[in-house]
């Protein structure tokens, strides 16, 4: 695989999100405005690029019984570092993020992309699939934020929007309304890519394709 | 057996140590300045609510009810201000009270609260009507529909009147 | 014992501020499993004990250690380790004495560690400065409504199985929907624990 699909492989095909529908939390939650979703995909690329490059780095001295423990255990070290960077120079982004930076921890993207790719692949391949997963996931965030921005408070990135603005329908902005245009977007992915995109009857982490070795210590 | 679990513990432990390190360099790096910005930030609320204030000065909130969590003496005499922690329904809510010399409320303003959006926002909207207001708090009422919210709300307030109370008594 | 303010933490949890349906956590494994009532159930109840579990021991180990020592900054992967090890414990114990449990939770069980609503519950306890009890009581509200949110929707997708929605829809997007319409229901909760106390 040459390095540009590499690259962009991680946008559309395989799109993280809204293809193999991983990392679903922090999109419904932090999709509320534009702005934030920019920011939580800067941090999630961040600590996909950080977590691919290490573990791709110790690819051949991390024993596989406790890669698992490992792979936490770094991703955790990167989340810490962002969420540091964050409240000492980003202060709004921080607040803005709340409880989901430290849960970019749990997010399966990076697991995912750890177990599937970087575990196999140079440094300098892993580095640019974290770049490549990382604009996907931001991309699938930017779409669900935008589209709940805009009807939800009639503004796209803080700017208000002439008509929408005063006819906004806050409910895009809540709970239901995260679930409802999140669902629209993947019937829409469905329609379009003709049932090619859902590649699999499970979904979520379930059907993540490491689900069956995702246990501490590889104990069956 | 048990060498076979010897090496990767061994490197699970270096890469924890190795983490760890990295991390607490990075917490000594960042700590100073997110504690610096955390009192700056602290400090423009406080000259948010005084305007008048020259100088404030922390003083100890022993004797006070326990939900005071910082006390300030302003250096000009201008009054004090009480931030007060009382529990809400969704968590803490925070405010800052300032109460002037004659036991009159300056200001109060919401520093943290977690309440129901929509029908707790009453309680924090009708924050002005505060202003004026002695410790009897004539005219504020509680918020239909927000009990546990407004609650927290004047009873944060009550509590920066006894701490006033005793501060007066002191000094 | 401030009885009351713990029952509002525990309905808050449970109820108005729904781990899943309100707060967004815990999606994955509430979308992936919920196909059948009783496998929902017996992977909730894997949560709740794993959120009281790690809260247990997450708790004392933050304001006697970590706070104690200045190493906040180590929570993240104390914490994620703790739920990781105590997960492992879950998964031998549940193997060992009660099998079918085990088997029928497959590959699930595992990935409590990844649950979302884990590792939040364990931080949110400390964020809030919730005391010993105040912790233990939200990580069981969280958990109780985690349980909810899953049999409430396993018994919809249950019913939902045999209906014949458009081919985009099928799957996932049906899914959201039924999902937006539990949490808009959930909404009608938020006056009942702001006044229960009169």
């Amino acid at each position: 695989m040459n390095r540009f699909s590499t690259l962009t492989n991680g946008l559309v095909k395989e799109n993280p999100v809204l293809v193999f529908l991983l990392g679903i939390c922090p999109v419904l939650a932090v999709s509320t405005q534009a702005t934030n979703a920019i920011g939580m995909g800067l941090a999630t690329t961040f600590v996909l690029l950080g977590a691919n490059i290490a573990i791709s780095l110790l690819r051949n001295v991390i024993p596989d019984k406790v890669r698992i423990p490992c792979y936490i255990v770094l991703i955790a070290g990167f989340v810490t570092l962002a969420q540091m960077v964050a409240e000492a120079y980003a202060y709004p982004l921080y607040l803005s993020l709340g409880i989901f930076l430290p849960l970019i921890t749990t997010n399966c993207i990076i697991l995912f992309r750890a177990e599937v790719f970087a575990k196999k692949n140079t440094v300098v391949d892993s580095a640019i699939d974290a770049v490549g997963m990382g604009a996907g996931f931001t991309l699938a965030m930017l779409a669900m934020a935008s589209i709940r921005e805009i009807l939800g408070n009639g503004t796209w990135f803080g700017i208000p929007i002439p008509v929408l603005a005063n006819d906004n329908i806050p409910i895009f902005t809540m709970a239901p309304g995260g679930f409802v245009v999140f669902g629209l977007l993947i019937a829409t992915m469905n329609k379009v890519s003709k049932g090619r995109a859902v590649k699999r009857k499970e979904f979520g982490c379930a059907g993540c394709p490491s689900a069956a070795n995702c246990q501490k210590g590889g104990a069956a | 057996m048990n060498k076979e679990f010897l090496a990767p513990i061994f490197v699970l432990s270096i890469i924890c140590l190795f983490v760890t390190g990295i991390l607490s360099v990075g917490d000594m790096v960042t700590r100073p300045i997110i504690v610096e910005a955390s009192n700056r930030r602290a400090e423009e609320v406080r000259q948010e609510i005084m305007p008048n204030a020259e100088e404030f000065l922390p003083i100890r909130s022993e004797g006070m009810p326990n939900t005071i969590t910082e006390a300030f003496a302003t250096t000009n005499n201008v009054g004090h201000i009480f931030i007060v922690t009382t529990k809400g329904y969704g968590g803490n809510v925070v405010i800052m009270c300032g109460i002037d010399t004659n036991g009159k409320i300056i200001k109060t303003m919401t520093l943290a609260e977690k309440e129901t959006k929509g029908i707790s926002t009453p309680v924090f909207e009708m924050e002005s009507e505060y202003t004026g207001k002695d410790k009897n708090l004539e005219g504020i009422d509680a918020v239909t529909g927000a009990t546990i919210t407004s609650n927290a709300y004047i009873g944060a307030v009550r509590d920066a009147f006894a701490a006033f109370e005793i501060v007066r008594g002191i000094g | 014992m401030d009885f009351k303010a713990m029952i509002v933490i525990m309905m808050s949890a449970a109820l108005v501020n729904n781990y899943v349906l309100s707060q967004f956590l815990g999606i994955c494994p509430f979308l992936g499993v919920s196909k059948e009532t009783k496998s929902a159930t017996g992977m909730s109840v894997a949560v709740i004990f794993v959120m009281l579990l790690s809260t247990a021991v997450t708790w004392p180990i933050q304001v006697f250690l970590l706070d104690r020592h200045g190493l906040g900054f180590l929570q993240i992967i104390v914490f994620i380790l703790i739920i990781a090890a105590l997960v492992q414990f879950v998964e031998i114990a549940l193997k060992k004495y009660m099998p079918e449990l085990y088997n029928s939770l497959g590959v699930f069980l595992p990935l409590i560690t990844t649950n979302c609503a884990v590792l939040a519950a364990v931080i949110l306890n400390i964020k809030e400065n919730y005391t010993f009890m105040q912790s233990m009581v939200n990580a069981l509200g969280a958990g109780l409504g985690f349980l909810l949110a899953m049999v409430i929707f396993s018994g919809i997708r249950e019913h939902t199985e045999n209906t014949d929605p458009p081919e985009a829809f099928k799957g996932l997007p049906l899914t959201m929907m039924s999902a937006a319409i539990l949490s808009l229901s959930f909404f009608g909760l938020t006056g009942v624990v702001e006044n229960m106390f009169g």
